[in-house]
This record gives C-alpha cells, sequence and structure tokens, in this order.
C-alpha cells in the first residue's frame, strides 16, 4: 500500500513539474500580450487627456521592470494607479467649479457693498438737507442690510468650505454636502432683488428730495 | 494647473525625498519606483498630483524610441517651486514630531 502511495505521488510530482514548467513558459509567452491589455484596460479609466501620455508612460515603466510575473503584477498595479488619477482629476475639476461659484458670489457681493454706499451717501445729503426719511424706507434699508450680511456670511462660509482641506473620506463628503446645502440656501439671485429694492429706494428718496426742493 | 497642496503622506516624502536628492538627474518613474519600494499604483497617483500642483515637472526622452528598441522612458525632476515647498512640508512635519515627543 505505502509502495502504491509513494509511487503515485512519485508521478504526481513529475506531473506537476511538468506542469509548472508549462504553465512558466505559457505566461511568459502570454505575458506581453497580458501586460498590453492590463495597461489599455487602465488607461481606458483615465482622463481623456492623460490617456496618450500614460499609455507610453506605463509600457516604457513595465519594460524596466525585471521578470515576467514582476510585469504583470505591475501592470495589474496600473489599474489601482488609474483610478485614483481619474478621482483625482475629478476632484480638482470639481474643486475649480466650487472656486468659481465662490468668485461669482464674491463679485455680487462688491456690487451689494457698492449699492450700500450709493444709499448711504444719500442718506447722508438728506439728512444734511434737513430732509426727513420715512420710517418705512429706514426699515427697507436695514431689512436690504440684513440680507447683505447674510449673503457675506454664507460666501464666507462657503469660501471656507471650498479652501477647507478635509483628511478624509468621510469629512470630505460632510464638506460636499454642506457646501451644496449653503449653495442651496444662497439665493442666486437674491443681490439682484436687493438691487432692484435699493434701486427703488433711491428713486423715492431723490424723489422726495425734488420735492421737498419745490415746496 | 496650480491645483492646491498636495497631502504630504509618508510616500509622498519618500517621492519628494528622491527627487531632492537628484536635482541634477533625470530620473525616471521606473527609478524612483526602485529607489522608493512603492508600487506604480501608489507612485503615479502621487506623481501626477505633484504635477498638477506644479511640484514636479516631466519630459519625455529625447532619442528617437526606434532607435532605442524600447517605448520613450518619462522623466521627472523637482521645480524651484517643489523644493521651496517640499522643505517647508518637511519642517511641519519634523515640529510635529517634535511636538508629539514631548507630550
Amino acid at each position: 500500500m505505502a509502495l502504491i502511495a509513494s509511487i503515485g505521488l512519485f508521478v504526481l510530482s513529475i506531473l506537476g513539474a511538468a506542469l509548472s514548467g508549462i504553465l512558466a513558459k505559457e505566461i511568459e509567452a502570454w505575458s506581453p500580450s497580458i501586460v498590453r491589455g492590463l495597461i489599455k484596460l487602465a488607461v481606458g479609466r483615465l482622463p481623456e487627456k492623460l490617456r496618450e501620455r500614460f499609455s507610453e508612460e506605463w509600457q516604457s515603466y513595465v519594460n524596466d521592470v525585471p521578470g515576467v510575473i514582476g510585469k504583470v503584477i505591475e501592470a495589474a498595479r496600473f489599474l489601482l494607479a488609474a483610478r485614483r488619477m481619474a478621482m483625482i482629476d475629478r476632484r480638482d475639476k470639481e474643486h475649480e467649479g466650487w472656486g468659481q461659484k465662490v468668485a461669482e458670489l464674491e463679485g455680487f457681493r462688491s456690487t451689494l457693498v457698492g449699492v450700500a454706499r450709493s444709499l448711504d451717501s444719500v442718506f447722508a445729503i438728506l439728512g444734511s438737507e434737513g430732509i426727513a426719511v420715512p420710517n418705512a424706507l429706514k426699515s427697507d434699508v436695514d431689512r436690504l442690510n440684513q440680507l447683505m450680511s447674510e449673503f457675506k456670511e454664507k460666501k464666507d462660509k462657503l469660501a471656507e468650505l471650498v479652501s477647507a482641506d478635509p483628511p478624509n473620506l468621510v469629512s470630505k463628503a460632510l464638506n460636499l454636502r454642506r457646501r451644496r446645502r449653503l449653495l442651496e440656501e444662497i439665493d442666486i439671485s437674491s443681490h439682484v432683488t436687493i438691487q432692484k429694492k435699493a434701486d427703488e429706494i433711491m428713486k423715492t428718496l431723490k424723489l422726495r428730495r425734488r420735492n421737498t426742493r419745490r415746496h | 494647473m496650480g491645483i492646491d497642496q498636495p497631502r504630504i503622506t509618508a510616500q509622498t516624502l519618500k517621492v519628494l525625498a528622491i527627487l531632492m536628492s537628484r536635482t541634477q538627474d533625470e530620473i525616471s518613474g521606473a527609478e524612483i519606483a526602485r529607489s522608493t519600494k512603492l508600487a506604480s499604483g501608489t507612485l503615479y497617483p502621487i506623481l501626477f498630483r505633484l504635477e498638477e500642483a506644479e511640484w514636479v515637472e516631466s519630459h519625455w526622452e529625447t532619442e528617437d524610441p526606434h532607435e532605442l528598441g524600447r517605448p520613450r522612458r518619462r522623466f521627472y525632476r523637482i521645480t524651484g517651486v517643489g523644493a521651496r515647498k517640499a522643505r517647508a512640508a518637511v519642517r511641519d512635519v519634523a515640529a510635529s514630531f517634535k511636538e508629539f515627543a514631548w507630550r
């Protein structure tokens, strides 16, 4: 029984050695195609603008790696690299988009600051000429100032969230959620409303001044 | 480009250290991988991030690939800005460790 088992084991080991030799030769023969296929697959995951460059660069990288298995392993790792690089590129694009939004809001805020200054100067002129401003208009102006400060506060908060660099995926997701919520809260058209209202107030004040002068 | 600052991880520091130690040489991705012992899956996203932030620049080797009989290599080099910022990052990391050691 023991003899049969040892003969069987011997035959199996010869078969195993032969098979592994064949397998090694097969892998060696197929490896250039496997490597090319893996690189092609990885490059396909990259953003369009990077594909041509990395298709060539990664071929040359693999070319410098010794051993057949090593080449295949490194080529397979490019799949992970491509996924990460695509993620970085997506994040950068999104970051640029948010940066533009903040710049746009900053532009609106500057306009509103100009409006507030014009209103202040009209009030000052009326005050110096002893022309009384109706309380209704005063409260409208107060409301405008409040809207402007809310606008500024939200814009600053958004800018802060955009420039923050959250350390992990969870805080990144939270940061993004807060940005989106804040942007929903900021009524982009509110600066137009504020400006229109300020123009109306300005017209009323000028009319009042003209009428008072006539009398 | 000029995107925000790359995150300084231990692997990023390894890559920066190699590039800083060989500012006069042309160093390919494969050489960086060998020196840092980083796998391609880790190395290339780091190089990409550093290049996006303009800490690192790269160019193709000038020889004709047909004459070389292999694909062209891409060489990496740290930029002046990159070197300055890398030194600052190392100082920051060293300061944090010093602070940590005192606790």
